[in-house]
């Protein structure tokens, strides 16, 4: 309060002084503003503080030399806007002088025209002339060619003969190394053949062991599968030994049964069908996992015959 | 280009395994002794249901005559009644192999269109993975037939389609549409009252068709059944009266003194074989119905009687105690040798052929136990029991040769009781208001 003391100007000064303090802040926290955005800061703030705007003492020089400054804005202010004025009428005297140019141009390229349509029917005659000549010229270079390819051809008989020379030369190195070659390899069909005599006799002694391990599996399964049909046939009341019928079962890997065939009849239906649904109630049959040893079993003719009862 | 070929056939000759899809060959002999499983769809009815529930009786036929486990109506959630209403998967899932699906249809009048279906779940199937695909429906119906009977008929209607039902399913022939006779002996006050009565084999809708205050005994359908041959001791002496089902009409055939007991047809029908005794001990006789002429055909000092007749005619079983204890005889009619046929036991009894001739069934009884109903084989002499020993008696094939009924003493009172040749059911008849004895089955009527 001891500024307002100062102030002796009667109903001016307060205001004035108000209304400067306030341009001024304004301008100070708009420089401040942009001077922030200018810099492209990253996320983390600098360790710089914040610019605080502080509130100024304020003297009568100083008051002043503001006022001065405000004139003086005001007046390049003006002279801007002076030479601003000066460069529009400027402008608008050259976008005169650049019409009349155009317009001189247009008559200048009408002229030209004119002159280009004379030449070009000059041109064309002189075009035409050329194509006579042209003509002409064709006709002794299609001479030229055609003597030109009467010796290729000629050329490229002789090539031909000499390509077919070559084959035969070619043939012949290859004949000569084929007969070498199907000596050596008679040689070697023979080593193979004796190699595998050896191996042939190996083998037979492996598969005999094999076969007597392959069929006693086969016969486990036959088992295997025998009895579980078995277990699921309802054998009918009239056990007559006398009757039986064959079924085709073809089973998937797995033992799934895919189909039941009656291959032939007992001549008693009651019998056909109980020996028919036993083979379904009894899917999946217990049939072998390993893969050659299913194959055995993949068709399998079941002949049905009733003698009696699983104990 | 030669050396590319030969090294070919090299590479080929050791690897290949020519594969041959030949079928493997094998053989099942040996199966199981089980009741066929079976399950009976509750009849479809529109609204009125009928007084007789059909699918009802034939669960029961089929329950009962031990060929067949019918699967517990609770265990069904699925009712179908065509077979275009049926899940094939879910009933072999039920381990059934075959369904019946019905319906009863009220065309007013009290009169019903009644149909039925058997379908096998295994016929003409294919199983395609893991999966079962439709069935070819054609070919798994067995049978399918349609009826119209009115309300009174339902019940002989159900027993006939338990008979075909079990025909195609066995091969052998139904007895449900069959009957029964056997005396009842009722008390009224203090005395008691006879009646010789006909019933349904299951025992339903018994008739008497003769009444009378003196003992009846010994009933027996003649092969065509239409006639029972029966001993009464009205007039207080056994007589043999041959009575006509149908009409009532009766017969006197033999009123000798003495004995006249145990009538048993011949297989045409035009004779009687019986017991006669005439004041001394009983031997066997034949009478010609017609002429009542007689023919003796035992002629001993011992007790001779029971007569049975031979399915083919040619010779006559017996029960004789000639060899110190009673046993089956044999006698051939034409050569008129007598052999004995019973050897095991000290009791051998009220002998009947089985329909085929090849077997007896017979009271028999070992040591002081009571007695069983027997099966002896005549080929092999294979006797086998098909009960225990029980106060039992009077053993009468059924005309399929697979169920016998006998009378059986049980709390003081004797009432039916049927087995299975196959020793896989028993079962008692509904019991009446008295004394039941001395069943016989009728022939296939």
């Amino acid at each position: 309060m001891s500024n307002t003391a100062n102030m002796q100007q009667p109903g001016f000064g307060l205001p004035l002084f108000i209304a400067i303090l306030l341009h001024f802040s304004v301008i100070i926290l708009l420089v401040v503003n942009l001077n922030f955005k200018h810099k492209s800061q990253p996320i983390l703030q600098t360790s710089q503080p914040v610019k605080i705007v502080e509130a100024v003492k304020l003297d009568q020089t100083k008051l002043q030399a503001e006022i001065d400054r405000l004139k003086e804005t005001e007046q390049i202010k003006k002279q801007k806007e002076e030479e601003r004025v000066k460069q529009l009428q400027h402008k608008a005297m050259e976008a005169q002088k650049k019409q009349e140019l155009e317009k001189k141009k247009l008559t200048e390229l009408q002229q030209q025209k004119k002159k280009l349509e004379q030449e070009k029917i000059a041109e064309q005659k002189l075009a035409e002339k050329k194509l006579a000549e042209l003509k002409v010229k064709q006709k002794t270079e299609e001479e030229r060619i055609k003597k030109i390819q009467k010796e290729a051809d000629i050329a490229s008989k002789k090539k031909l003969e000499e390509q077919k020379k070559l084959v035969e030369l070619e043939k012949k190195r290859k004949d000569e190394t084929n007969k070498i070659e199907e000596d050596k390899l008679r040689m070697q069909l023979e080593e193979e053949r004796l190699m595998q005599q050896q191996l042939a006799e190996e083998h037979a002694q492996i598969k005999a062991q094999q076969t007597k391990q392959y069929q006693s599996e086969i016969d486990k399964y036959t088992a295997l599968i025998t009895q579980a049909v078995g277990q699921h046939w309802i054998v009918p009341d009239n056990l007559d030994k006398e009757t039986s019928c064959v079924l085709l079962i073809r089973v998937s890997p797995g033992g799934a049964v895919i189909d039941v065939k009656l291959l032939r009849s007992s001549g008693d239906p009651v019998l056909d069908r109980s020996a028919e649904a036993a083979v379904f109630k009894a899917s999946p049959l217990p049939v072998p996992e390993d893969a050659k040893l299913f194959e055995t079993f993949r068709e399998i003719r079941l002949l049905v015959r009733p003698e009696g009862y699983l104990t | 280009m030669r050396s590319i070929i030969k090294f070919i056939c090299l590479i080929s000759l050791s690897i290949v395994q020519l594969n041959s899809f030949a079928a493997f060959d094998m053989e099942l002999t040996k199966g199981i002794d089980s009741a066929i499983p079976i399950a009976i769809v509750s009849f479809a009815t529109d609204g009125v249901a009928p007084s007789e529930n059909v699918s009802n009786i034939v669960a029961q036929d089929l329950q009962n005559s031990g060929r067949f486990e019918v699967l517990d109506q609770n265990l069904i959630s699925q009712k179908p009644s065509q077979i275009s209403q049926v899940d094939y998967q879910y009933w072999i899932d039920k381990n059934v192999d075959d369904l019946v699906i019905g319906h009863v249809k009220p065309i007013g009048g009290d009169q019903y269109k009644v149909s039925f279906t058997l379908i096998n779940l295994f016929k003409k199937h294919k199983i395609r993975a893991d999966n079962i695909e439709q069935s070819d429906s054609k070919n798994s119906v067995l049978a399918t037939q349609e009826f119209t009977v009115d309300g009174k008929q339902m019940r002989r209607l159900a027993h006939h389609i338990s008979d075909i039902i079990y025909e195609q399913l066995t091969g052998d022939k139904g007895v449900f549409s069959t009957r029964l006779a056997y005396v009842l002996q009722k008390h009224s006050g203090t005395e008691p009252i006879y009646f010789l009565e006909i019933s349904d084999a299951d025992g339903y809708n018994a008739q008497p068709i003769l009444r009378s205050s003196e003992p009846i005994m010994s009933p027996s359908w003649s092969p065509e059944g239409k006639r029972i041959a029966y001993v009464s001791f009205e007039g207080k002496r056994p007589k043999i009266y041959i009575s006509d089902v149908v009409t009532g009409k009766r017969e006197l055939v033999t009123s000798f003194p003495g004995i006249n007991g145990a009538p048993a047809w011949s297989p045409d029908g035009r004779q009687l074989v019986v017991a006669l005794s005439k004041g001394a001990n009983p031997n066997i006789f034949s009478i010609d119905i017609g002429t009542k002429s007689t023919r003796q055909l035992t002629n001993d000092l011992a007790i001779n009687t029971e007569p049975k007749w031979s399915p083919d005619g040619s010779s006559i079983i017996f029960t004789s105690d000639r060899g110190g204890s009673p046993q089956i005889y044999k006698i051939n009619l034409n050569s008129g040798q007598v052999e004995r046929v019973t050897f095991e036991g000290n009791y051998n009894a009220t002998a009947s052929y089985t329909p085929d001739g090849k077997s007896i069934v017979i009271l028999h009884r070992e040591g002081d136990r009571q007695f069983n109903i027997s099966m002896l084989d005549l080929h092999s002499g294979t006797l086998r029991h098909l009960t225990g020993p029980g106060l039992n008696e009077s053993p009468s094939v059924a005309p399929n040769g697979k169920m016998i009924v006998y009378g059986s003493t049980s709390g003081g009172q004797s009432v039916l009781g049927m087995v299975s040749t196959d020793g896989r059911v028993r079962l008692r008849l509904p019991n009446q208001q008295g004394n039941v004895q001395e069943p016989v089955w009728s022939p296939f009527l």
